[in-house]
C-alpha cells in the first residue's frame, strides 16, 4: 500500500543501482530534514567501503557527515544521544557482524530507552547494517544477522531485498521516530532497478511485498534470498510452476496477515532465508501460520543455511553453503510435486 | 532613585558573594542525606523493591559539580544516581513515587531507582549498565553543537566504570571531535564489592583522560567549593569550545553497593576516618565559622528538610500503578 | 510514645530473619538510623536501623532466635 498518490506525469523513475538507491534515500531525507545526520566508519570521503554513500558529504559537508572511529558500541550510544537530543541520526555499521560489537547499545540501550524513561523522549535513529554473504568474506564477515534482534519490543526492523526496496525502506526507517535497524545485503550492492524516487516510494511501517503473485506455492525470503527466489520463480513458471513470492520488507513487525493470506490460498509454504533455521524467523513464520490454523496441502519447507557448517573463505565452498537458485527451485518443485 | 549614601558600619563584613549559594548547596545536601536514609527505611519496609544503590558521603560531588551546570545543559548518570537527580531539582516526591514503582514517579514507575530520567531538567538518562552513559553524554554534547547551540553535557560515573571499554571510546570520541561534554568520576574506592586496586590498574583515574587527549583533574569529592570551582572551570571550557575534561572526585560511600551490602570487605577504621570529613559537616562548620549559618540555624534547617523529605515519601506512596495500557505508551513513539 | 521495631521483609518472599545480636541494651539512647541490632536474611547479614529517636524500652527477641517477618522484637520509647 503506497502512503502517497504520485502525479502521473512527474514519476521520477529511475534505474540505479542498489547502493545508489541507498545514497539516494540518505540524500532524499537529509534534504528534507536538517536533523538528519550520517555517521560511521568511512562514511566521508570514501562515501563508505561500499559506496553506499557516495556524493552524501560533497553535498551536505562535514558537521552532517561524522567519521568515527572503530568503536561501534561507543559511536551507536553517541547516536543515540543525539537522537534524544534534536537529531536524526543514521549510522552505517560496516558489517552486519560487527553489531554485536554495539551489543549493549542495540539490546539495552535503543529499544528500550524511551520506556525506561516513562515515555518521555523518542529515539529517531536509524543503523543500517550491511551483511551477507558471497563476497568471500569468511565467516566473521558474511552474517546477514537478521533475526538477531528481534526478540526486542522497542526496535524496528527492515531488509532491503531490491534498489526499490532500499531506497523506500531506508526512507521511512529514517521518518520513524523508533529505532530501526534496516538490512542492506552486499550481494546486491549492484543489482540494478527501477526506483521511484520521490516520497512515494516510502514503505508502510510492518507492510510485506507480494513481489511476484502466483497460485500455486508461497515463497516467502528477505535480501539476497528474494531476490533469488524470484529468479528460481521464473525459471520454474516455465515448468507450470507458479510461485507467489513474497519479500518480508519487515521482520519487526513482521507481516504475518500478508503470508496467511497467500498460504490459505497456495496451500503451500517455502521460507527462504540466509540464516540457519532454528529461531530465525522463518521458524517464527511456519510457526505462527500454524496457530493460526492454516491448513498445509504440504509440509513447511524452509531453504536454510546449514547448521553444521559455517561460512567458508572458498569461493567453492561458499557457494555450496548459500542457498543457491537451484537449490531454491528444487525445494519449491518438492513442494508442488 | 537616590543612590544609598547612609553610612555603612565599617566594622561589618562584607557579604560573602558565595553566601546565599552556599545555603541552598548545603540544604540540598541534606535533602539528599535524607532521601538517601529514608530509601533504606522504605526497603526494609518492602515499599522500594529490588535493589536500590545509596551515596550517603558522596553527596558534595553531586551537588558541587551540577550547580556548574546551567538550565539547558544535559545530564547522564549512573545507577547510583539518586543524588545527582535531586541536585539536578528533582522533587523527592517525584523521585519517591518512581523507587515505589507508582505513576506519578518520574517515569511512571517503570524505570525504578536505576533509572530516574527527567527530559525537562536535562537529566537525559539514567544508566544500570555501565557503558552507555558516557557515549550518550558525548551525543548530546555534539548534537548541541553541530546545532550551534552553546550547551555541555555533563557524564557521572563511578570509579569502577572506568575500565570498560564505551569510557575509552566515548573520551577518544569526545577530544577528537572537542565535545562540550565535562566527565565527572565518582572515585569511591570500590567497584561494587572490590576495593579499586583489584580490578583497576591505575590508582588516579585521572590518569585516564590524558590516554584519551583531554585534561585529568582530581579534586576532594568531600569538599563542595573546591568541587564547584573544579566543575565550574571544566564547564567554561566545554561551552567555550576547548573540548573536555575529566574530574575525578575522590569520595567515600556510607553504604554498601547495593542495599542488601552490609559492605563487610571494607577494613576495620576507613569508614570512621572517611566520616570525620563528612561533607555536609564540613561544608557546616564553613558556614558557621563564617558566619553565614550558625550551628542552631543548620539544626533547625535538618529538621525541615527531614520533615519535608518523610512528608514527600509519604505522599509518593499514596500514588497510584500505571496501567498496563499506559505502559504500552511508553515502547514505541505515538 | 511507643514504638515497634519488627522484623523486616528485606527481600520480596523473605518468610524470616534470625536476631544475630543485640547492638544496643534496654535503657541506651538511640538515634534515628543508628543500628539496633544485626539480622541475618536469606541474603545478607544487614543492621536494622532505629526510625526514631528515642529510648530502646524492651528487648522482645533474643539473639540467636529466628522470628517470622513482621513480628515485634523490640519497643523504642520516644520523646513524642
Amino acid at each position: 500500500m503506497q502512503t502517497e498518490a504520485r502525479p502521473a506525469q512527474t514519476a521520477p523513475t529511475v534505474e540505479m543501482t542498489y547502493r545508489e538507491a541507498v545514497a539516494a534515500a540518505i540524500m532524499d531525507e537529509m534534504a528534507a530534514d536538517p536533523a538528519v545526520i550520517l555517521m560511521g566508519e568511512d562514511v566521508g570521503a570514501s562515501g563508505g567501503v561500499f559506496k553506499t554513500n557516495e556524493g552524501v558529504v560533497e553535498r551536505f559537508g562535514e558537521a552532517r557527515v561524522l567519521n568515527t572511529p572503530i568503536c561501534e558500541n561507543g559511536f551507536l550510544g553517541v547516536a543515540l544521544g543525539m537522537a534524544v537530543t534534536g537529531l536524526r541520526p543514521v549510522v552505517e555499521i560496516m558489517f552486519s557482524d560487527f553489531l554485536p560489537t554495539a551489543g549493549d547499545a542495540i539490546v539495552n540501550e535503543l529499544p528500550k530507552f524511551r520506556f525506561m524513561s516513562g515515555g518521555q523522549t523518542r529515539v529517531p535513529i536509524t543503523v543500517r547494517a550491511i551483511g551477507g554473504g558471497t563476497g568471500r568474506f569468511g565467516t566473521q564477515h558474511s552474517a546477514t544477522g537478521e533475526s538477531w534482534y528481534l526478540q526486542l519490543p522497542g526496535l524496528k526492523v527492515a531488509a532491503a531485498a531490491s534498489p526499490s526496496a532500499a531506497y523506500g525502506l531506508l526512507r521511512a526507517a529514517i521518518r520513524e521516530d523508533d529505532p530501526v535497524l534496516v538490512f542492506e545485503h552486499k550481494g546486491l550492492l549492484l543489482r540494478r532497478g527501477a526506483v521511484v524516487r520521490d516520497a512515494s516510494s516510502i514503505r508502510e511501517v510492518g507492510r510485506a511485498a507480494v513481489v511476484r503473485s502466483g497460485s500455486d506455492v508461497t515463497v516467502v525470503a528477505t535480501l539476497l534470498m528474494a531476490d533469488r527466489a524470484l529468479t528460481a520463480a521464473e525459471q520454474l513458471s516455465q515448468e507450470g510452476i507458479d510461485a507467489e513470492v513474497i519479500d518480508l520488507q519487515w521482520l519487526r513487525p513482521l507481516d504475518f496477515d500478508a503470508v496467511e493470506r497467500s498460504v490459505r490460498r497456495t496451500g503451500r509454504l517455502v521460507v527462504v532465508e540466509e540464516q540457519v533455521h532454528l529461531a530465525g524467523w522463518g521458524a517464527t513464520v511456519i510457526s505462527e501460520l500454524a496457530m493460526r490454523g492454516v491448513q498445509f496441502a504440504r509440509p513447511p519447507r524452509a531453504v536454510s543455511l546449514p547448521d553444521d557448517v559455517l561460512v567458508p573463505y572458498s569461493p567453492a565452498l561458499e557457494d555450496q553453503v548459500i542457498p543457491s537458485v537451484d537449490a531454491i527451485a528444487t525445494t519449491i518443485r518438492e513442494t508442488c510435486g | 532613585m537616590t543612590p544609598n549614601t547612609s553610612d555603612q558600619s565599617v566594622t561589618a563584613a562584607p557579604p560573602h558573594p558565595a553566601a546565599d549559594g552556599r545555603i541552598a548547596w548545603y540544604r540540598r545536601m541534606l535533602e539528599i542525606r535524607a532521601f538517601e536514609d529514608r530509601v533504606q527505611e522504605l526497603f526494609m519496609d518492602g515499599l522500594v523493591e529490588g535493589t536500590t544503590h545509596l551515596c550517603q558521603g558522596q553527596e558534595a560531588v553531586s551537588v558541587g559539580a551540577i550547580n556548574a551546570l546551567g538550565a539547558d545543559d544535559y545530564l547522564t548518570i549512573t545507577y547510583r544516581g539518586h543524588g545527582q537527580a535531586l541536585a539536578r531539582g528533582m522533587s523527592p516526591e517525584a523521585a519517591f513515587a518512581e523507587l515505589m514503582g507508582r505513576a506519578d514517579g518520574c517515569c511512571h514507575g517503570v524505570g525504578g531507582s536505576m533509572h530516574l530520567t527527567d527530559f525537562s531538567r536535562g537529566l537525559i538518562g539514567s544508566f544500570a549498565i555501565i557503558g552507555a552513559s558516557f557515549s550518550v553524554a558525548v551525543g548530546a554534547a555534539m548534537a548541541a553543537k553541530l546545532q550551534g547551540r552553546p550547551v555541555v553535557a555533563m557524564a557521572f560515573c563511578g570509579d569502577g566504570a572506568t575500565n570498560i571499554g564505551t569510557f575509552h571510546e566515548a573520551l577518544n570520541m569526545a577530544s577528537l571531535w572537542k565535545a562540550p561534554v565535562v566527565f565527572v568520576v565518582e572515585n569511591n574506592l570500590y567497584g561494587e564489592y572490590s576495593p579499586l586496586r583489584s580490578t583497576t590498574s591505575v590508582d588516579d583515574l585521572a590518569d585516564r583522560a590524558k590516554a584519551n587527549g583531554m585534561p585529568g583533574v582530581i579534586v576532594d569529592g568531600q569538599d563542595i567549593v573546591a568541587v564547584h570551582e573544579t566543575a565550574t572551570a571544566a564547564v567554561a571550557r566545554a561551552r567555550s569550545g576547548k573540548g573536555p575534561t575529566l574530574i575525578e572526585a575522590k569520595t567515600y560511600r556510607y553504604r554498601g553497593h547495593s542495599r542488601t551490602d552490609p559492605a563487610a570487605y571494607r577494613p576495620a577504621g576507613e569508614l570512621d576516618a572517611w566520616k570525620k570529613r563528612d561533607p555536609i559537616a564540613l561544608l557546616g562548620a564553613t558556614l558557621a565559622a563564617e558566619q553565614v549559618l550558625s550551628a542552631e540555624d543548620q539544626k533547625a534547617l535538618a529538621r525541615d528538610v527531614q520533615k519535608s523529605v518523610d512528608a514527600a515519601s509519604e505522599k509518593a506512596a499514596t500514588s497510584r500503578v500505571a496501567t498496563m495500557e499506559e505502559m504500552r505508551h511508553f515502547v514505541y513513539a505515538d | 510514645m511507643r514504638v515497634e521495631v519488627k522484623m523486616p521483609s528485606v527481600s520480596a518472599g523473605m518468610e524470616s530473619g534470625i536476631v544475630v545480636s543485640w547492638l544496643k541494651a534496654v535503657g541506651d539512647t538511640v538515634e534515628r538510623g543508628e543500628a539496633l541490632a544485626e539480622i541475618e536474611t536469606d541474603k545478607a547479614t544487614l543492621d536494622l536501623e532505629a526510625r526514631v529517636a528515642g529510648t530502646l524500652s524492651e528487648i522482645l527477641t533474643d539473639a540467636g532466635q529466628e522470628v517470622p517477618v513482621g513480628t515485634v522484637i523490640a519497643t523504642v520509647e520516644t520523646d513524642e
